[in-house]
C-alpha cells in the first residue's frame, strides 16, 4: 500500500505556493515599496531566483538519493547523530518561523476582524486547524493545498476589483530610475515572501512521480511570483509609490478604496477567504516538520503525535512576540534564516554527498 | 467451520461464529423420525403449515410440505407442486426408486428454483427462510422449493425521489424484484449479482451487484469481505448495512450513497461502482461514494444541460446556505455589521430594539424550532403534517414577531435556510446539513467572520480526508481531478462524458465513442 | 490512542470557546451607527462638555459632530446630532461614552464634512485616525462646508430619512449629474503625495433639502487655500480629467439666439516638455456629448456645419473658463490644484520629486489648455 503520505506532482506545486503566500501576500508591497519604489515589482522578479536556487538544489539532493526520506538523507551524510541533529534544526526553524507567520496572523485577525478577542483563542482556533489537517497525513495536506488554492485566486479577484476603479498608471513611472542598490535591498527584503519553499526538502521523497519535482518547482514559482506581482501592481496602481509605504497591509487597505453595490466592503469577504490561505503556510510548514520528527523516531505514521507536539510548541511561540513591533524583527530573522536553510543547507548537503561519495553509493 | 449454510462470499470464519445451536447431523429417512427431529424447531411457531400429502396417485408415499404461511405464493404451490405431486406417476413404474427426490425435481416439479436439503440444519433454516421443504418418506434429502410469494408492496414511484421526466419505477421490499428492475435495464451477460446473508438471526438476503469489466475488482472484493464481517443477529434496513461499512461513523457525512430508483442505480452500475440491494428495504446503495453523488439528482440527466447545469450549481450554493445562513446572520449582525448595506442594517437595527434576547439566542430558539417542525412534519400522515407546517410557518412566525420575541429577519433567514436544505436531492447530506449548521453557529457565535471561515476550513479538511474503497470522498475538488468536473457544478452534455469517473478506480474508463453526429461534437 | 486525545481536546476547547467567548460580539441593536461626522474648530460656549476636561492636553481643539439615526422606535426625534468638543478627533470618542453607553461602529461612517476653519488650519491631525481605524472604509465621501459643519448636520433635510442620508447620496452621486467630484478618503490620501493635491467638493445650506453643492474647496496638501464657484468647479473637473457627466450650455448660433443644452463626458490628456527648469504642460479636455435641448425656431434639420458650430462656441467658452482658472491657480492659489504634476513626476521623478510642489513649479509652468468637444447625437428629433 502506498504511503498514507504521497503526494501528486501537481499537489506538490500547490504545496509549495501554499507554503510561500501568506500574509506577506499583503505586506510585501509596502515593504518593497519603501526600499525600491515604483521598480517594487521589479523585485518580485529578481527575488524569485531565491526559491528557484533552493528548488535546484534540493532537487539535485533529492535526486542523488532517490526513495529516501529527509531523515534517511541527512543520516546517510552526516552520520546517525549529525543528521538527527540537522533535522531538529530545521524543526526548530519551523517552529521560529511558523511563530512570526502565526503570530503576525493573530496580529492581523484582531486588527481587521476581532479586536477585543483575545490572541490566545483567536490562534488556538487556528492551531486546532492547523494540527487537525496535519493529523490526517500528507495525502489531506496536498488535498487542501489543492483545495485552497482556488482561494487565493478568488482574493487575487477581490484586490482587482479597486484597481479597476481607482488606478494611476503615472505611478509606476519612470521605469528608467533604477537605483541597483535600492532594488538589490528589496530583493533581499522579497526573501519574505518566497521563504517556505523549502518545505521541498521534507516532501520530495514523497512525490509520486519525482522526475516531475522540478516542473512542479517552477510552476509554483511561477504562480507565486504572479500572485506577488499582481499585488504589487495593483497597490502601486492605486496608491503611488509615496503613499502604500504608509500602511502595513496594503493588500488588505486596498480593498477599503472601493466597494461594489452587492458587497461595499471588500475587506471582510476577502480576510475571510484569506483566513484559508494563510493557514496553508500555517499547516505544510509545521506538517513537515512534525512528518520529520515522527521519521526521526523511528514511525512516520505517528505524525498525528508529532503534530500535535509541533502545533502545540508553534502555538505557545505565536504568543510570545507582545506587539506587531516585535513581528517585524522577527521578519528579519526569518529572511536570514529561510536563507541558511532554503540554500545554504541544501548546498552543504550536496556539497558533503559529492565528497562522501563512497556513502552514498553503499547507501 | 461454518455453522451457517449460508453462501459466503470470501471465505472468512469470523463472520461465521453464531450461536446457532441447530446440529449439523444428517435428517433420518423415515418421515415419522423427520417430522420428530423437526418438530422441536417448528412446534412453536403457529404461522407454520405442516401439509400431509401422499406422492403419486399410485405410489402412496407419504410426504409433508412444511412451509411458513404467506411467505411463500399459495397460487404456486397448488398448481405447480401439491398438484404435480399428488398426481406423480413414475414412468418406469418404479415405485420406490433410490432417487426419487431426484426424479421429482426434474420430471414432476414445474417450478424454477428447486433443491434437496439432506442436514437439519439446512432443512430447519430452508424453512425459515421462506422457503417449502417436503420431506418425502423414505428418503433422506428433502426437496426444497422457492416460491417466494405472499403480499409485497407493488412497483410504485419512489417518494423521496420524484422526477417529472424520469421512469416512475421506485424499489420495493422485495431483493429479487429489485434485482430483476436492475437487470431489465442493464441486459449486459457482465452484470454480476452476488448473494450473501447478513444478520445471525434475520438471515437478510444482500445482494451485491457490479459489472464485471468494469468495476475494480479491489473495491468488490473489498466490498464482499467487509459485508461478510458484518456478525450482528439482525439487520433490518439498508441503513444498517451502510452504517457498518462507513469508515468514519463519526463524520457529520453521509459515506454511502442510497436511492430508491433503479436508474440511477443502473448508471451507478455504469460508471463502474458496486451496487448493494438488501432484501425488505426500497433503497440500494453504490460504492465507493463521492459527496458529489449526494448533489446529483436523477433529473439532471433526463434534462437538457443547460437546465441541469444550472440546477446544479444552484443546489451547491442551497447547500451553502443551507449549512451557513444562521451563522452569517450571526457573523453579521453581532460583529461586523459594517458589513450591511446602510438601508438593510437600520430597520433590522430598529426592529432588534424590541427584541429582548441577543442575535445568538434568538437564533438559536428559532432554529430549534424550526428543526421541531421539520422533525413532526416528517413523521406525520401528510395532511396533518401540513398543517403543522402551516401553523408554525405562519402563526409562530407571525405571533413572534407580533409578541417581539424574534425579529423579523431572523424570520426570513430561517426559512430560507430551511427551504436550501430541502433543496439537497439526497436525505443524507440533507441531515449532514441540518446538523452542520449548529457547530458553525456557535462557532459564529464566539468568533463572527473568522470563525466561519474556520468553521468551513475544518469542514474542508474533514471532507478532504474521508476516503473509502480507495475513493478519495472529496474528489473531485480535492485530490483534483480535472476531467470530473464535467459532472460537478454543471453537467457537461452527456455525449461530452466519454470517459468513466477518474475519482475512483475502475477498469474501463472509456465510457461511450467520440461521436455525437447531430449536435456537432467532435467526430 | 492520540487521535482520540487531539479529538477530545477539539472538541473540548470548542465547546469551551463557543459558550465563553463572544468578546467581540456587539448585537446590532445594542450599537449606533453614525451616517455622517463632521469636523470643526473648536468655537465659542463648549456647553455643559467642557466641564469634563482636564488638563491642558484636554483643552478643547475641535468640534467633532456626528449624526446617528435613532433606533428605537420609542424615539420622537429620528436622528440626533452630537456635538463633541474635544482635544483631537479621536479623543471626542472619550466624550461620548459619559452620554452613550452604545457602542459607536465608527467604520459604518459614510459621510465626513470638514468645516472651512477646520480645512484652512490643516487636516493632517484630524484625518489621521481614519486612516488608523481598521475598520474605516476609504470609500467615505469627504465634503467642505462653506461655514460650519455641525450646522449642516443639524440642517433639517425634509426629504430624506436623515440630512446623512442625503448627504451620502449627494457627495457619492453627483458626478453621474454634474461636473463636481466626488471625492473619497481613499482619494484624498493619495492626492498627498507629490505632484498632487486634493479638491473637495464643497457644500452650503440653502436649496430645497436644505445643503446645495456650491463648488469646490483647493487644498494644497492637508490645508484648504480656496473657494470656486459652480463654473469654475466645473474648468476645475474638466482641467483636472476627473471622469464625469453633466450638463453644459451650448449656443448654436450667435450670442443673444436660442440656447440649447448639452450632456457630456469629460475626459482629458497631458503632455509635459521640460526645457532646462522650465515645464510646459499641454491639457486637452475632451468632452463628449449629447444634445438635449435645442430649439430653434428655423425648423431645419441640425446638420454638420452647425454641430461644428456649436462645438467650436462651446469649446471656446469652455476653454476660457480653463484658461481662467489656470490663471487664477498660477496668480493666487500658487498650488497646482488641476494635478498635472504628477505628469513631469512620471518622468523625472527622482529629481523634481522634493520641488514639484513648491508654489513657484506651478507659477512658472507654462500651461496650454485646448478643448475639444465632440457631439455624438442629437437625440430624437432631427
Amino acid at each position: 500500500m502506498s504511503s498514507p503520505h504521497s503526494i501528486s506532482s501537481q499537489q506538490l506545486t500547490f504545496i509549495l505556493t501554499g507554503a510561500q503566500v501568506g500574509s506577506a501576500m499583503l505586506a510585501l508591497p509596502a515593504l518593497l515599496c519603501t526600499e525600491a519604489g515604483q521598480h517594487a515589482w521589479m523585485a518580485v522578479l529578481l527575488g524569485a531566483l531565491f526559491p528557484l536556487a533552493s528548488l535546484f538544489f534540493i532537487e539535485r539532493l533529492g535526486r542523488r538519493f532517490p526513495g529516501l526520506n529527509f531523515v534517511q538523507v541527512n543520516q546517510t551524510l552526516l552520520g546517525k547523530i549529525g543528521g538527527a541533529a540537522a533535522v531538529l534544526l530545521f524543526v526548530v526553524y519551523v517552529v521560529f518561523f511558523e511563530m512570526e507567520i502565526i503570530s503576525s496572523f493573530g496580529r492581523l485577525v484582531q486588527i481587521f476582524m476581532l479586536p477585543s478577542t483575545p490572541i490566545w483563542a483567536t490562534l488556538f482556533l487556528a492551531m486546532a486547524c492547523v494540527v487537525y489537517a496535519g493529523s490526517k497525513g500528507g495525502k489531506v495536506v496536498g488535498r487542501i493545498n489543492e483545495t485552497l488554492f482556488f482561494g487565493i485566486l478568488i482574493s487575487l479577484f477581490f484586490i482587482l476589483i479597486p484597481v479597476y476603479y481607482v488606478n494611476d498608471y503615472t505611478n509606476l513611472l519612470p521605469l528608467g530610475e533604477i537605483d541597483p542598490l535600492e532594488l538589490g535591498r528589496a530583493v533581499l527584503v522579497s526573501l519574505y515572501a518566497y521563504a517556505g519553499s523549502e518545505v521541498l526538502l521534507v516532501y520530495y521523497s514523497y512525490v509520486k512521480a519525482p522526475d516531475k519535482v522540478i516542473s512542479a518547482g517552477l510552476t509554483a514559482t511561477a504562480l507565486t511570483v504572479s500572485i506577488y506581482l499582481i499585488v504589487t501592481l495593483a497597490c502601486l496602481l492605486v496608491f503611488g509609490p509615496d503613499k502604500v509605504v504608509d500602511t502595513i497591509w496594503p493588500g488588505v487597505t486596498i480593498l477599503k478604496v472601493a466597494g461594489l453595490s452587492v458587497i461595499e466592503r471588500l475587506e471582510f469577504p476577502f480576510l475571510a477567504i484569506w483566513v484559508g490561505i494563510v493557514l496553508r503556510r500555517g499547516i505544510n510548514l509545521p506538517f513537515a516538520a512534525a512528518l520529520s520528527l515522527a521519521q526521526l523516531f523511528g514511525n512516520e505514521n505517528r505524525h498525528g503525535l508529532a503534530m500535535l507536539g509541533v502545533g502545540i510548541v508553534i502555538y505557545f511561540a505565536a504568543l510570545f512576540p507582545q506587539s506587531m513591533m516585535v513581528n517585524f524583527m522577527l521578519v528579519n530573522y526569518g529572511c536570514a534564516a529561510y536563507f541558511v536553510i532554503g540554500i545554504l543547507y541544501p548546498l552543504f548537503l550536496l556539497g558533503v554527498a559529492w565528497i562522501r561519495k563512497g556513502v552514498v553509493k553503499n547507501a | 467451520m461454518r455453522i451457517i449454510p449460508r453462501k459466503p462470499l470470501v471465505n472468512n470464519n469470523q463472520a461465521s461464529q453464531g450461536t446457532n445451536s441447530i446440529p449439523q447431523d444428517a435428517m433420518p429417512s423415515a418421515i415419522k423420525d423427520q417430522v420428530k427431529v423437526l418438530t422441536p424447531y417448528l412446534e412453536k411457531n403457529e404461522d407454520m403449515v405442516r401439509r400431509d400429502l401422499s406422492i403419486g396417485s399410485s405410489l402412496n408415499i407419504t410426504a409433508q410440505a412444511v412451509y411458513l404461511n404467506n411467505v411463500i405464493d399459495n397460487v404456486t404451490f397448488n398448481d405447480h407442486i401439491l398438484k404435480p405431486l399428488m398426481h406423480y406417476g413414475s414412468p418406469e413404474g418404479d415405485a420406490k426408486a433410490s432417487n426419487l427426490p431426484d426424479l421429482l425435481l426434474t420430471s414432476s416439479l414445474s417450478v424454477g428454483q428447486v433443491k434437496t436439503a439432506t442436514t437439519l440444519n439446512e432443512t430447519v433454516h430452508y424453512i425459515f427462510d421462506g422457503l417449502i421443504v417436503i420431506l418425502v418418506d423414505g428418503y433422506q434429502e428433502a426437496l426444497v422449493v422457492d416460491i417466494h410469494g405472499g403480499e409485497f408492496r407493488t412497483v410504485d414511484e419512489p417518494p423521496g425521489e420524484r422526477t417529472a421526466r424520469g421512469p416512475r419505477e421506485g424499489f420495493i421490499e422485495n431483493l429479487d424484484i429489485n434485482i430483476s428492475m436492475i437487470r431489465r435495464r442493464l441486459r449486459d451477460p457482465k452484470l454480476v449479482v452476488r448473494k450473501t446473508t447478513v444478520g445471525r438471526r434475520t438471515r437478510t438476503p444482500v445482494a451485491i451487484l457490479y459489472i464485471e469489466d468494469i468495476a475494480s475488482p479491489d473495491t468488490v472484493n473489498d466490498l464482499r469481505k467487509r459485508i461478510d464481517a458484518i456478525d450482528t443477529d439482525g439487520v433490518v434496513a439498508t441503513g444498517y448495512l451502510e452504517q457498518y461499512l462507513e469508515k468514519s461513523p463519526w463524520s457529520f457525512f453521509p459515506q454511502v450513497w442510497s436511492s430508491e430508483r433503479p436508474d440511477r442505480l443502473t448508471t451507478k452500475l455504469l460508471e463502474g461502482r458496486v451496487v448493494v440491494i438488501m432484501h425488505g428495504t426500497p433503497l440500494a446503495f453504490a460504492v465507493p461514494t463521492l459527496a458529489l453523488d449526494f448533489f446529483q439528482a436523477s433529473e439532471d440527466y433526463y434534462e437538457r444541460t443547460i437546465y441541469s447545469s444550472a440546477i446544479r450549481t444552484m443546489r451547491f450554493m442551497a447547500f451553502f446556505l443551507a449549512v451557513s445562513l444562521p451563522s452569517l446572520y450571526i457573523a453579521l449582525f453581532a460583529f461586523s455589521p459594517e458589513l450591511v448595506p446602510l438601508k438593510l442594517l437600520i430597520p433590522v437595527a430598529s426592529a432588534r430594539t424590541q427584541v429582548p434576547f441577543p442575535v445568538v439566542i434568538e437564533t438559536l430558539i428559532q432554529e430549534f424550532i424550526i428543526q421541531m417542525v421539520i422533525e413532526s412534519g416528517l413523521r406525520l400522515p401528510g395532511s396533518i403534517g401540513q398543517t403543522v407546517g402551516v401553523v408554525a410557518g405562519i402563526i409562530l412566525g407571525q405571533a413572534a414577531i407580533t409578541a417581539k420575541l424574534a425579529s423579523p429577519v431572523i424570520i426570513i433567514i430561517i426559512a430560507v435556510t430551511t427551504i436550501a436544505t430541502f433543496v439537497i436531492p439526497s436525505s443524507g447530506m440533507l441531515l449532514a446539513s441540518r446538523i452542520l449548521r449548529l457547530p458553525l453557529l456557535l462557532i459564529c457565535a464566539a468568533f463572527g467572520i473568522y470563525g466561519f471561515s474556520l468553521a468551513w476550513l475544518f469542514i474542508v479538511i474533514h471532507l478532504a480526508s474521508l476516503e473509502d474503497f480507495g475513493a478519495p470522498f472529496y474528489a473531485p475538488f480535492a485530490p483534483l481531478r480535472w476531467k470530473d468536473f464535467k459532472d460537478s457544478f454543471f453537467r457537461v452534455p452527456l455525449w461530452k462524458m466519454n470517459q468513466r469517473p477518474e475519482s475512483y478506480p475502475v477498469q474501463d474508463k472509456q465510457r461511450q465513442g467520440t461521436t455525437n453526429p447531430n449536435a456537432g461534437g467532435e467526430s | 490512542m492520540p487521535r482520540r486525545v487531539i479529538v477530545l481536546v477539539l472538541l473540548l476547547s470548542y465547546i469551551t470557546l463557543s459558550l465563553c467567548g463572544c468578546w467581540d460580539a456587539k448585537d446590532v441593536d445594542k450599537l449606533v451607527f453614525p451616517i455622517a461626522a463632521g469636523y470643526d474648530v473648536h468655537q465659542g460656549d463648549p456647553g455643559n462638555m467642557n466641564q469634563l476636561s482636564i488638563g491642558p492636553l484636554e483643552e478643547p481643539q475641535v468640534d467633532v459632530s456626528v449624526l446617528l439615526p435613532n433606533l428605537s422606535p420609542e424615539a420622537t426625534a429620528k436622528v440626533t446630532v452630537e456635538v463633541m468638543p474635544a482635544a483631537t478627533v479621536a479623543y471626542a470618542r472619550d466624550k461620548r461614552s459619559y452620554t452613550n453607553a452604545s457602542l459607536y461602529v465608527t467604520g459604518f461612517n459614510k459621510v465626513i464634512l470638514l468645516g472651512e476653519d477646520l480645512a484652512r488650519q490643516g487636516t493632517f491631525a484630524p484625518m489621521e485616525s481614519l486612516y488608523r481605524f481598521p475598520s474605516v472604509s476609504h470609500t467615505m465621501v469627504l465634503a467642505v462646508v462653506d461655514g460650519r459643519a455641525d450646522e449642516v448636520l443639524k440642517t433639517p433635510t425634509p426629504n430624506f430619512e436623515n440630512m446623512g442620508v442625503y448627504l451620502n447620496n449627494l457627495l457619492r452621486e453627483n458626478k453621474a449629474n454634474s461636473f463636481i467630484p466626488t471625492v473619497n478618503l481613499h482619494q484624498f490620501n493619495v492626492w498627498q503625495s507629490p505632484g498632487n493635491n486634493p479638491v473637495l467638493p464643497l457644500i452650503k445650506p440653502g436649496g430645497i433639502n436644505g445643503i446645495i453643492l456650491s463648488g469646490i474647496a483647493i487644498f494644497n496638501k492637508d490645508h484648504m487655500v480656496g473657494k470656486l464657484n459652480q463654473r469654475q468647479a466645473r474648468a476645475l473637473t474638466l482641467l483636472r480629467g476627473i471622469k464625469s457627466q453633466g450638463y453644459l450650455p451650448l449656443a448654436p448660433q450667435e450670442e443673444g439666439e436660442e440656447q440649447g443644452t448639452g450632456f457630456f463626458d469629460n475626459d482629458r490628456k497631458v503632455e509635459v516638455e521640460r526645457q532646462g527648469d522650465s515645464y510646459s504642460f499641454k491639457i486637452k479636455v475632451i468632452l463628449q456629448g449629447i444634445i438635449q435641448e435645442l430649439p430653434h425656431q428655423s425648423g431645419q434639420p441640425i446638420d454638420t456645419s452647425e454641430v461644428k458650430k456649436i462645438e467650436e462656441s462651446l469649446a471656446q467658452s469652455i476653454q476660457q473658463d480653463c484658461t481662467d482658472l489656470v490663471q487664477l491657480m498660477q496668480d493666487e492659489f500658487k498650488v497646482d490644484c488641476i494635478d498635472i504634476s504628477k505628469y513631469a513626476v512620471a518622468n523625472w521623478r527622482r529629481e523634481i520629486k522634493d520641488q514639484v510642489d513648491r508654489p513657484d513649479f506651478i507659477s512658472n509652468a507654462n500651461i496650454q489648455v485646448q478643448v475639444e468637444v465632440k457631439i455624438t447625437n442629437a437625440g430624437e428629433q432631427k
